[in-house]
């Protein structure tokens, strides 16, 4: 609670600490619509489209993820 | 600028600059003004972002120190006078902190933050350490490279026939599909029968 009440925007860091794994979240929207607003034809499509590709990159990074942490607990269980 | 009805193509250069100081800009000029507010509105969203959650200090400019100052070289051992890092080894000094060149891609933008980013080391405020500076570094420099994707974009519209930005209101016509498009014959069926106009000389 100090840490939010201690930050000044623009001038120290945001304290997020604890939860900082959700801010990929942003960034693959904003990277979605920009490459969206590039690829479609028309600028009506570029909502619907750039949700579905957020979506889309974000459960592909989650199951990287549980592929990763899978493989790691073998790892540690066979040794 | 709405212009569907240029005649003669903008010069690349001017529009990729023009995307360069404010990104979306170069569609603007194209005549692509919603996809310049989307794109440009989405980078200028995304470094903004950057900066919130690191602060400032994530542009990290070259040739000056952790403390804001100057990073000075000597000249040669033993001798008091020194040189400037950043130009006495520009590359070197760019290369050491190659996430500013994909900052600087957003434009003035960036000036600004480069400027308040030295200010703030004036004042004494540190950089954010391990992931929150390297994420805000991230958005940053994302920002600058999506703001390069779009630049290419845009100056590759400019070199073509202008587009409509929004899809074409349907007509009647158009909806009509083209397998229930009438056949001649069916047109000339529907015609109206000629009928014989009323002679004017011959008596009710």
């Amino acid at each position: 609670m100090s840490g939010i009440l201690a930050y000044v925007p623009f001038l120290t860091p945001l304290p997020v600490w604890d939860y900082w794994v959700w801010l990929i979240i942003p960034l693959c929207a904003s990277v979605s619509v920009v490459y969206k607003t590039i690829k479609c034809r028309y600028v009506r499509q570029i909502p619907r489209e750039a949700l579905s590709i957020t979506i889309w990159i974000l459960l592909s990074m989650a199951g990287v993820a549980v592929g990763l942490q899978v493989l790691y607990w073998l790892m540690v269980e066979w040794n | 600028m709405a212009d569907a009805d240029r005649s003669t193509p903008l010069p690349v250069p001017l529009v990729a600059l023009c995307g360069w100081i404010l990104p979306g800009l170069g569609y603007v000029l194209v005549g692509q003004r919603a996809r310049g507010l989307i794109a440009g509105g989405a980078v200028l969203l995304t470094f903004l972002m950057g900066l919130l959650i690191g602060g400032v200090r994530v542009v990290d400019v070259p040739g000056y120190d952790v403390q804001g100052q100057p990073r000075m070289l000597r000249v040669a051992r033993g001798s008091d006078a020194s040189v400037w890092a950043l130009r006495a080894n520009f590359k070197g000094e760019v290369f050491n902190k190659p996430w500013y060149i994909a900052q600087a891609l957003v434009g003035p933008v960036n000036a600004l933050a480069t400027w308040g980013s030295l200010r703030a080391a004036d004042a004494s405020y540190r950089q954010a350490t391990a992931r929150v500076f390297d994420i805000g570094t991230l958005y940053t420099a994302v920002a600058g490279m999506l703001n390069l994707l779009i630049i290419v974009d845009a100056t590759y519209r400019a070199t073509q026939p202008p587009e409509p930005d929004a899809e074409p209101a349907e007509s009647e016509d158009a909806r009509t599909p083209v397998s229930a498009a009438p056949s001649p014959s069916a047109v000339a069926d529907a015609s109206p029968a000629p009928t014989l106009a009323p002679n004017p000389d011959r008596p009710a």
